[in-house]
């Protein structure tokens, strides 16, 4: 299957003097936030081995963030694509489509579960999927919000990354984020307060925050701070009042809300009810980073 | 992207799509990808990547000295991840997975971490690994536990 030797075997320091080198070019010329886990550079891989260009060989627990599942130079893979960089490279499936497009949507249609219709369509990567997703929910749909888990990852994108729960690396000064995304606490049954098999329950819904996204409600707190200051300073710019005035600021909120928002000068929209649960958070609330289905702000 | 045909079809024509997207030479690797998958059965060995790393990492566990700093063994398949906390409490662990990783490295093995709070070690290992590299693998895992 692979001409590369399945051993591990370490023969220079990790990463090795060749790693090295390249590293320094690396790092003058790739941006820097373009990070990588371990700057040992590839030679050639296969199976379950990264051979890298000093010469040694890593047992791969990677898979290139789970992508290579047959293997980084599997047979098939490699005659297949090869036969076809011979025949053309591109054409564009939306200028004139080929028939290797049309076979993966056929086999994605077999291999996915369930026995009813499907279609696919094709993307350059997982972001692009998701947002793509998106889309044709909405369509389907005709509604515009989108719920997410909390700690997913979704992408890197305006879109995905707005769905991202984690901040750094993936959000951090990147905003403001796509408006719409709501996050729902699920899916992280080791920290769920009353066990495994009760995640996702509601009634634990605030002590599950409280306890365990401490440090993720500060940054959001941090930010709201930031984007409050901003908002503050334009408000009295836009009043033409003196910065840091006390008065003005105390009954700014009430006045901003009611009034027209200095920063994009459109009339804010109304508080809504939500089952007198709390209200829903209009959008200028996700300009903030607040994300609360149901919010608590005074309304 | 793959779903209901009624709902795939929602988007007008033209509405979907990109230069790019589904390019011929990425179509005939994803076809070779789906024959390797059929041929080599990689599903069935995806489940047997789980059950070896589950029992061995439960075994770290339960043996290891420092074990009990694993506090989560979860995953399905070839995706397999151990969340590490602090002795005793289940305070994330950011500096033991960054060690163990570090210590894997060098030992050439290479491991991810991960986790919203950076203390969790995630083993995704091609599904065509041979049973030997990957018991291997989970050795020098093993060894790092003696590092920290």
């Amino acid at each position: 299957m692979t001409a590369i030797p399945q051993e591990r075997r370490v023969v220079t320091a990790i990463p090795g003097p060749k790693s090295v080198e390249l590293q320094a070019r690396r790092l003058a010329a790739v941006a820097a936030g373009v990070g990588s886990t371990l700057p040992v550079f590839t030679a050639r891989a296969g199976g379950g081995i990264i051979e890298d260009v000093d010469g040694n060989r890593l047992i791969d627990f990677g898979s290139g963030i789970a992508v290579t599942s047959v293997g980084a130079s599997a047979e098939a893979v490699v005659r297949r694509a090869s036969a076809q960089l011979a025949n053309f490279t591109h054409t564009c499936f939306m200028v004139t489509p080929y028939e290797g497009y049309v076979e993966v949507c056929e086999q994605l249609a077999e291999l996915t579960p369930g026995d009813h219709a499907k279609k696919s369509a094709l993307f350059n990567s997982g972001a692009e999927a998701v947002e793509n997703a998106v889309k044709i929910a909405r369509a389907y749909t005709r509604r515009t919000a989108v719920v997410v888990f909390d700690h997913g990852y979704h992408g890197r994108t305006n879109l995905t990354m707005g769905m991202t729960a984690k901040n750094m690396p993936y959000k951090q000064g990147f905003g403001p984020f796509a408006p719409e995304v709501h996050r729902v606490p699920v899916a992280y049954g080791y920290r769920w307060p009353t066990g495994a098999e009760n995640a996702g329950c509601r009634g634990v819904r605030a002590g599950h925050r409280r306890d365990h996204q401490a440090d993720r409600r500060g940054q959001r707190r941090r930010d709201r701070h930031r984007a409050g200051a901003r908002r503050g300073r334009l408000h009295r710019a836009y009043q033409g009042l003196p910065p840091g005035d006390r008065a003005v600021r105390e009954g700014q909120r009430h006045r901003v809300r009611r009034g027209r928002d200095p920063v994009r000068l459109l009339p804010y929209r109304p508080v809504v009810r939500l089952r007198g649960r709390g209200h829903r958070p209009g959008p200028d609330h996700h300009r903030q980073g607040h994300r609360r289905m149901v919010c608590r702000c005074p309304p | 992207m793959t779903g209901r045909a009624e709902i795939m079809d929602a988007a007008h024509a033209g509405g979907l799509g990109g230069t790019y997207g589904g390019n011929p030479v990425a179509c005939a690797g994803a076809l070779g990808a789906i024959e390797t998958m059929r041929e080599l059965d990689l599903n069935g060995k995806a489940k047997r990547i789980e059950e070896v790393m589950k029992g061995r990492l439960a075994e770290m566990r339960a043996k290891l000295p420092n074990g009990d700093i694993i506090g989560d063994i979860r995953g399905r398949g070839a995706m397999i991840a151990i969340e590490l906390v602090k002795s005793g409490t289940k305070d994330p662990n950011p500096e033991a997975a960054g060690a163990l990783a570090k210590a894997c490295h060098a030992e050439g093995v290479m491991v991810l971490t991960c986790g919203t709070y950076g203390n969790v070690l995630r083993f995704l290992p091609p599904l065509v690994i041979g049973e030997d590299l990957l018991n291997e693998g989970l050795d020098v895992i093993e060894q790092a536990f003696g590092t920290l």
